[in-house]
């Protein structure tokens, strides 16, 4: 096991700052997921870790050892990669023996542990097979395997499951995680499906334009979004945008065109204030019957979107204003028809404050 | 968990090997440029300066162009040398694309004949296919006689024409295996997304297909048109006056009554010129469109039936005939009887014991320059290939167009410069074997390159990190991972550098001394002395020993088409 000090960590490609002043703690054991839309630079961070880039400044420290110099195949590193990149040309029994004969490990050395990690993979029997017999699934452990069985200090792993289909990724996402507790590996793990980091992960960062935007555990990131991107990219979310009227009791009146929410005071005094509502947070009624201390919004059923679990409903309040509101275990009988005149209660301790300018929150 | 295995300690030796090893791609990248320095760099500056020294005064300037450019003599071998050349690649692309659509797409039967039977006109030095078509279309020609017997006056074949047509049954077979190289790659759903948008058989093939080979078949034209270009024996043998600018530049540095090197020079870069144009044409067209292809779906190979069927069938049938008819003629000439330089009625094996008592030595130089070239090319190719294809260098990305200098320059430029080069210490080689190995080398060398390159953008380069990331070092990985999947195309690769090797002519025609001679230049020579039979016997072997090889390749490696075809 091995913890990771990403030192002040800079990277460019001609025409893009790929990586700006990355400075990361991971810790031994810890499933670590690097979290971003395409472009934001997860998957160079990671390729920089397993040495196959060069970082222009900073420093990668792994097991508290500085690895700089060291090249990407002494660097004692698994990586498990987003199109399999199992060698065609190879069994599985020889591809997952790869790394061991490379080590020059005794050939029934090599056995025992290929044959303990495809049990693992659950591929035993599938020794002789060549990947084109092969399902993606069962490529792609192939590949966990391979990078399992050198023992290595970290696991990285660069969108492993994004050929895959739905259902499959749910399964092999719960089958890594069982595999990297039960061995304690040192994992970062690379993906721009945020459910799925949500998920998998102990703590997660959230990277954009080549910034680390959060790090945090899956609540903290979800809960607790430190800006507006983060805010946007994890999750769905509503936007509001208004100018602060009046502040009471920890309290701020923020007039959103012609409705007035009320939220939590930000510290410090600001103007102008970006609000933000999870939609699973917003309480949708047909009678509006007003309570003491919740924000209202009237308007109308736009749009609804029945997705098994839940329905979504898009309501247009005052001045085109737009809200997503969710709700779990609908029933057929609470169910709102579209262009119904409902209210939409925005509860006090759901509503995220926001500097309007930055993004950051208050 | 502990990681005892792959834990290298950091001792300063490990990390220096470590370093050098890291380095071995930089070590290759070296070695490219002092052969291109060597090789090419070095003969073409000393052609160059060569054209401009006049050949009276031995001082600069600029008399051998005004003198070429003066003269219509000279500068009507420029357009002769464009008529052939365009003709012959015009040639070349309307047999080898069909050839290819219809044995790719097509259930076609004796696919395996037709791809031996190409590969083996491939084969065949050029100007022997010129010599077969005069027996049997020159004056006294056979079929000319039998077709005159019943009133058909066949064209003559001396001239543009009968040139045109050695080069386009002798240069299709580039068209066709890159062509259905490419064909074989193309993701079967994008023809049937062009279907499925409603496009019939023709309008896909020539808005889809042809369009996605494109690339494939435009190499395959200008293989076809710089070898035409540069081709030396044909025209020598069916140009009579029409000359072209090779047998030029060759009478010029050779000629019995006084050699002019400075206007022979002077015609080399003219030459050379000219094919550079050419090239940057094609890279022009080729390099707006590339296309990254992921091969999930193989193509299918329909069977088409009924008349479709036949036609199909027939098409690829003539037109391998066509080129195989040559061949056969000269084979058939082999086991003729001859007593002296004349044919006689009945079959014997005079020639064969004669080009045994006489001219072994041609036959073992022969074998052992070409196998010695090839081992080199495709050593220093797939090294090169890689090199370019992966490393995102300056240095790396500076080497291609530097060996491409290698496509322009036609092989008896090539010789000339090797002689002005070479001809002092400490690089004196003239009138050695390895001149003659190292001329094979350098032009063959840029096709194993670029071969082995795009053989490499098939193989994903995940497939080198993940072998680098289990702590493999590049060199290993590159041995282990890389070289294997590479090895169908650089084998099919290798077959096509043997096969141009040892039918080399018009450089080794330059450079040949007694001991080193070929058995290309014998056979021109005993053409040019009218030695019919031992000509034919001689290509008959050449022939023989390359289909013998092709054989043995197909059995052992077990590849099948694919090998051919790459």
């Amino acid at each position: 096991m091995a913890s990771i000090w990403l030192e002040r960590i800079n990277k460019n490609f001609p025409g893009v700052r790929a990586l700006i002043d990355i400075e990361q703690n991971i810790e031994s054991g810890e499933f670590f997921t690097l979290l971003g839309p395409s472009g934001c630079g997860k998957t160079t961070l990671l390729r920089t870790i397993a040495g196959f880039y060069r970082q222009d400044s900073g420093h990668v420290h792994i097991a508290d050892q500085l690895v700089d110099n060291i090249p990407a195949h002494q660097r004692n590193t698994g990586m498990v990669f987003q199109n399999y990149a199992v060698f065609p040309h190879m069994s599985v029994f020889e591809n997952v023996a790869f790394g061991l004969k490379t080590r020059k490990v005794p050939a029934g050395e090599i056995r025992r542990r290929v044959a303990r990690v495809l049990e693992m993979a659950q591929l035993t029997g599938y020794e002789e097979r060549t990947p084109d017999q092969l399902s993606g699934g069962q490529q792609q452990r192939v590949g966990l395997a391979r990078a399992m069985v050198i023992e290595p200090q970290v696991l990285l792993m660069d969108e492993p499951l994004s050929n895959l289909d739905a259902k499959l990724r749910v399964q092999m996402r719960e089958e890594i995680r069982d595999i990297q507790r039960e061995l304690g590996t040192t994992t970062i793990y690379v993906t721009h499906d945020q459910e799925e980091a949500l998920v998998i992960s102990d703590r997660i960062a959230v990277m954009n334009a080549g910034k680390v935007h959060q790090v945090g555990s899956s609540w903290e990131v979800y809960k607790q979004p430190a800006d507006t991107f983060v805010a946007s990219f994890v999750g769905i979310t509503n936007f509001l945008d208004g100018t602060v009227t009046g502040s009471g009791n920890g309290t701020v009146d923020v007039k959103v065109g012609s409705v007035v929410i009320r939220a939590p005071a930000p510290s410090g005094s600001r103007d102008r204030l970006r609000l933000a509502v999870r939609p699973e947070e917003l309480i949708i009624t047909q009678q509006g019957k007003p309570s003491a201390g919740v924000s209202m919004i009237e308007g109308t059923v736009a749009k609804i979107t029945f997705t098994g679990t839940l329905v979504q409903y898009l309501i247009t309040g005052p001045d085109g204003l737009e809200l997503l509101v969710e709700r779990h275990k609908p029933s057929r009988d609470a169910l709102i028809p579209k262009d119904t005149a409902v209210t939409v209660q925005l509860p006090l301790e759901a509503v995220l404050v926001f500097d309007a300018e930055t993004g950051v929150s208050l | 968990m502990s990681s005892s295995v792959a834990q290298i300690p950091p001792t300063a030796g490990k990390r220096l090997l470590g370093r050098l090893r890291l380095d071995f791609w930089t070590l290759v990248t070296i070695m490219g440029y002092a052969v291109v320095i060597l090789l090419l760099i070095l003969p073409l500056f000393n052609i160059f300066k060569s054209s401009f020294l006049s050949s009276e005064t031995e001082r600069l300037s600029l008399d051998n162009y005004r003198e070429f450019f003066g003269n219509p003599y000279y500068t009507g071998a420029i357009l002769n040398s464009l008529i052939v050349s365009f003709g012959g690649t015009l040639g070349a692309l309307v047999f080898g694309i069909p050839l290819a659509f219809f044995t790719s797409r097509f259930r076609i039967y004796g696919k395996a004949a037709i791809s031996t039977l190409a590969v083996l006109s491939l084969l065949s030095p050029p100007f022997i296919g010129a010599y077969s078509w005069i027996i049997m279309m020159g004056r006294n020609g056979f079929l000319r006689n039998l077709l005159g017997a019943i009133g058909i006056n066949l064209p003559t074949i001396y001239g543009a024409g009968g040139i045109i047509l050695v080069y386009t049954l002798q240069y299709y077979p580039f068209v066709f295996l890159l062509t259905s190289g490419a064909l074989g790659t193309v993701d079967r759903s994008l023809e049937e997304a062009a279907e499925n948008l409603g496009a019939r058989s023709l309008r896909k093939f020539f808005r889809v297909t042809l369009p996605l080979v494109m690339p494939s078949v435009s190499a395959g034209a200008l293989i076809a048109f710089m070898m035409s270009l540069a081709n030396f024996g044909t025209p020598m043998i069916l140009g009579r006056s029409f000359r072209v600018l090779p047998t030029m530049a060759y009478n010029l540095f050779t000629s019995e009554v006084g050699t002019n090197t400075g206007l022979a020079s002077t015609v080399a870069i003219l030459l050379i010129i000219v094919s550079t144009l050419v090239l940057f044409f094609q890279r022009y067209a080729a390099g707006r469109r590339k296309y990254a292809s992921a091969l999930v779906n193989r193509p299918v190979i329909k069977r088409l039936k009924g008349w479709k069927g036949l036609g199909a069938h027939l098409i690829c049938y003539l037109i391998v005939a066509l080129s195989t008819l040559p061949l056969a003629v000269v084979v058939f000439y082999s086991f003729r009887k001859t007593r002296g330089p004349v044919f006689q009625p009945g079959v014997g094996l005079q020639s064969y014991a004669k080009i045994l008592h006489d001219v072994p030595k041609t036959i073992t130089n022969s074998l052992m320059f070409s196998v010695t070239a090839v081992v080199l090319i495709v050593v220093v190719g797939t090294l090169l290939g890689f090199v370019l294809s992966r490393k995102r260098n300056v240095p790396a990305a500076a080497l291609d167009p530097l060996l491409m200098i290698s496509y322009i320059v036609p092989g008896t430029v090539l010789g000339i410069g090797f002689i002005v080069a070479f001809n002092r210490r400490p690089l004196y080689l003239v009138g050695t074997a390895a001149i003659i190995i190292l001329s094979y080398f350098i032009r063959r060398l840029p096709y194993s390159v670029r071969s082995s390159a795009s053989i490499l953008k098939q193989i994903d380069p995940a497939l080198e990190e993940a072998g680098i990331n289990l702590g493999s070092p590049p060199a290993r990985t590159f041995r282990k991972v890389t070289l294997p999947l590479m090895l169908p195309g650089i084998i099919s690769g290798a077959i096509l550098s043997w096969v141009t090797a040892i039918n080399e002519l018009s450089s080794s025609i330059v450079l040949y001394v007694g001991r080193t001679m070929t058995m290309p230049v014998r056979i021109y020579l005993s053409v040019l002395d009218g030695l019919f039979g031992t000509a034919s016997a001689l290509a008959t072997f050449l022939l023989a020993a390359t289909g013998i090889a092709l054989f043995l390749v197909n059995k052992f490696v077990g590849l099948g088409r694919e090998t051919i075809v790459g």
